[in-house]
This record gives C-alpha cells, sequence and structure tokens, in this order.
C-alpha cells in the first residue's frame, strides 16, 4: 500500500510540478529568495555571537536572523558578518545559510559562500557561489545574484542553472521582476525537458 | 505520391526528451506562458521545430484538472519543422496539444519530402495520424490532400 500511496503522492507532485513547469523552474526558487526579501513583516529575533573591533570592522560572530509569521518562516544566519569600519552602511557576510519555510508544504534552503549587504543602497550581493534548494527537489545554483531589497527584484549575469525531476535549464544571464512577475533568461538559454513517465523509470 | 506520417506525434510524443535552445526566455507567471525568442530551435526525436519566437501556453486552470500541462504552442517568424523525411516552412505555426492538430500558415506554406514539394498557403496535419492537409490559395490553384495511408512503395511501417 505505501508504495501505491508514494507512487500516488510523486503522481500528485508530478502534476502539480508539471503545471509549474517552466515558471516552476524559475519562480519557485526566486520565491525562496523573495521569501528572504520580505523579511520585515515577520516578528524577527537577531542574536549573535561574540563582537570584535578588528581592522576591517565590527565582525559578529554566528549572527542570526529568524522569525516567523504563521506557517511561514524564515533562518539566516552566517559565520561573520563585518561592519565595515570604512562605511558602517555595508555588512560582508562570510557562509551564508538561509531557510525558509514559505508555506506548510514548501521549503526552501539557500546557501552562498559570500554576500554583502548594502543598507544605504538597500541591496544584498551574494557572490562566489550560490545554491538554492527546495523541499519538492528542484535545485538552483548561481554564481553571483543582486538582490534589490526594496523592489524585490534579482538580477544575476553569471550563469543560471536550475535542474528539478523535469529537466533543466541554463541561462547567461537573469533577471527577475517581482512586481510583474516576470523571469527573464538572456544571453542564451539552453533547456531540456525529461517526459514525465521517463523521469519514473530512474 | 504520399507523406509517410512523419509528423505523426511531433509535440505530443511524450517519451524522448525535448531540447529547447533560443537567445532569451521570459517567463510570466500570471498569464502561464513562457515566450522563447531569438533562433529558436527545439528538438525531440527526429523532430525538429526552428523558428524566431515560440510561445507556450499552459493549463492555467487554478482547480488544477488533472493532465495540468503545455496547451498550445504558437511559433512566428521563419517557421521551420522537420520530422523524420518531411520538412515544412512557413510564417507561423500553432500546435492545439489538446486537439492534437498543428496549422501553418503563410504566403507560402512549403511542404516538402525528398523531391516532393507541394506549396499552399495552410498545411493542418493532425498530430496523431500524420494526416497533413495542404490548401492553397482561392485563385484556383490545386489543392493537395496527402494521405498518410495511401500505397506508398513499401516505405517501412514504423
Amino acid at each position: 500500500m505505501a508504495s501505491a500511496q508514494r507512487a500516488a503522492r510523486r503522481h500528485s507532485r508530478r502534476v502539480r510540478l508539471l503545471r509549474l513547469l517552466i515558471p516552476g523552474l524559475g519562480g519557485l526558487l526566486l520565491l525562496a529568495i523573495i521569501g528572504a526579501v520580505a523579511v520585515n513583516s515577520y516578528l524577527s529575533s537577531l542574536g549573535f555571537g561574540p563582537i570584535s573591533l578588528t581592522a576591517d570592522g565590527l565582525v559578529m560572530d554566528n549572527p542570526e536572523l529568524s522569525g516567523h509569521d504563521g506557517d511561514r518562516s524564515y533562518r539566516v544566519s552566517a559565520d561573520r558578518a563585518i561592519q565595515r569600519i570604512s562605511d558602517p552602511r555595508m555588512i560582508d557576510l562570510e557562509r551564508i545559510v538561509a531557510d525558509l519555510r514559505l508555506s506548510a508544504d514548501q521549503q526552501v534552503s539557500l546557501r552562498a559562500v559570500r554576500g554583502t549587504y548594502n543598507s544605504g543602497a538597500e541591496t544584498l550581493d551574494l557572490a562566489d557561489g550560490i545554491d538554492v534548494e527546495t523541499n519538492t527537489g528542484e535545485k538552483a545554483r548561481f554564481g553571483s545574484l543582486r538582490v534589490f531589497l526594496d523592489s524585490g527584484r534579482i538580477d544575476t549575469d553569471d550563469a543560471a542553472t536550475f535542474t528539478s525531476s523535469f529537466g533543466s535549464l541554463r541561462a547567461a544571464r537573469m533577471r527577475f521582476n517581482q512586481k510583474t512577475g516576470t523571469l527573464t533568461f538572456s544571453d542564451g538559454i539552453s533547456m531540456t525537458v525529461i517526459p514525465p513517465n521517463q523521469e519514473s523509470k530512474r | 505520391q504520399t507523406f509517410s506520417d512523419a509528423f505523426a506525434g511531433f509535440g505530443s510524443n511524450d517519451r524522448e526528451p525535448i531540447q529547447i535552445e533560443a537567445k532569451e526566455l521570459k517567463v510570466q507567471d500570471k498569464s502561464q506562458s513562457a515566450v522563447f525568442s531569438g533562433d529558436v530551435v527545439v528538438t525531440q526525436g527526429e523532430a525538429t521545430l526552428k523558428t524566431q519566437r515560440l510561445i507556450v501556453h499552459y493549463d492555467g486552470s487554478a482547480a488544477g484538472g488533472v493532465n495540468q500541462r503545455i496547451s498550445r504552442l504558437e511559433a512566428s517568424g521563419r517557421v521551420y519543422i522537420a520530422s523524420k523525411d518531411q520538412t515544412a516552412t512557413g510564417e507561423n505555426a500553432t500546435f492545439d496539444m489538446n486537439r492534437q492538430l498543428m496549422v501553418m500558415t503563410g504566403k507560402e506554406v512549403v511542404l516538402s519530402q525528398g523531391p516532393n514539394v507541394v506549396v499552399g498557403n495552410r498545411l493542418t496535419v493532425n498530430l496523431k495520424t500524420g494526416q497533413a492537409d495542404l490548401e492553397a490559395p482561392k485563385s484556383g490553384r490545386v489543392k493537395v490532400l496527402i494521405q498518410p495511408k495511401s500505397l506508398n512503395e513499401g516505405a517501412p511501417r514504423n
């Protein structure tokens, strides 16, 4: 019986995902990042470890920001956050880990090697490799991402790769405009769509 | 003279992966559509579609019918379709996945198989049976109707 349920769940998951096919490959993952952008509307708590003052700035060890709003919640942490002495609006972050619950059955995790939050320009630049993954198996990998926290826009001029059980999409550049809900991949895209029944053979 | 059912299954064959290359892809969640543009090449098995612009429409009913999937494809701009030994070129082509129909239009829709070339202005292909109907403008030019199942020189049945 369990395998039938699993198959049924897989089928219904696949049907749901099939509907999201191309938009899903792009949109769903970006939802995660947008989830992070909508941080301020949550009840949030900020905690961090010892603070030290070093040559390059005020260093916070293991800063962690978390919050929840109904069944939506997020937790964002980093190994270190360094507020620059030269420009206190700039906070450099090392090894960012973000886990977001967007709804009861939709969780997304984001890992970035490095980031810089510019409170003046309200931007968050993630760099040196970003991995995003959802609990339903979609994955995305970016070289870098610029998140405009005020408008929710996300840009990258580095390669973006999306994979899911349905296939994969590779693009040289990406723009996501949250207001219009438009996701644009440009400078060359390549997409492979794996038909559903082949997927279950794997 | 017959055209094999080369076009049968184009777009509705869901066994082989589909490969899509293009310069740009714009996904609009609200309108449930994805627009590929710039030297778009779609390949699946032996079938190839080339066009300048391809709009993919989704069944959008939020009620979530069972077979939620691509409902329509609209290709425009130097549309070239090739499948097995048959090619068709025109200005626009639409694939209605629900009715399994492809309609290609243009001033000159050229359907060819090997040496045989027929020109009309509207080609309708039943994607399930592969039956292709090529219509010519009313200017009295001969209308060519191609029967897939008529006798042909022992072409292998596939």
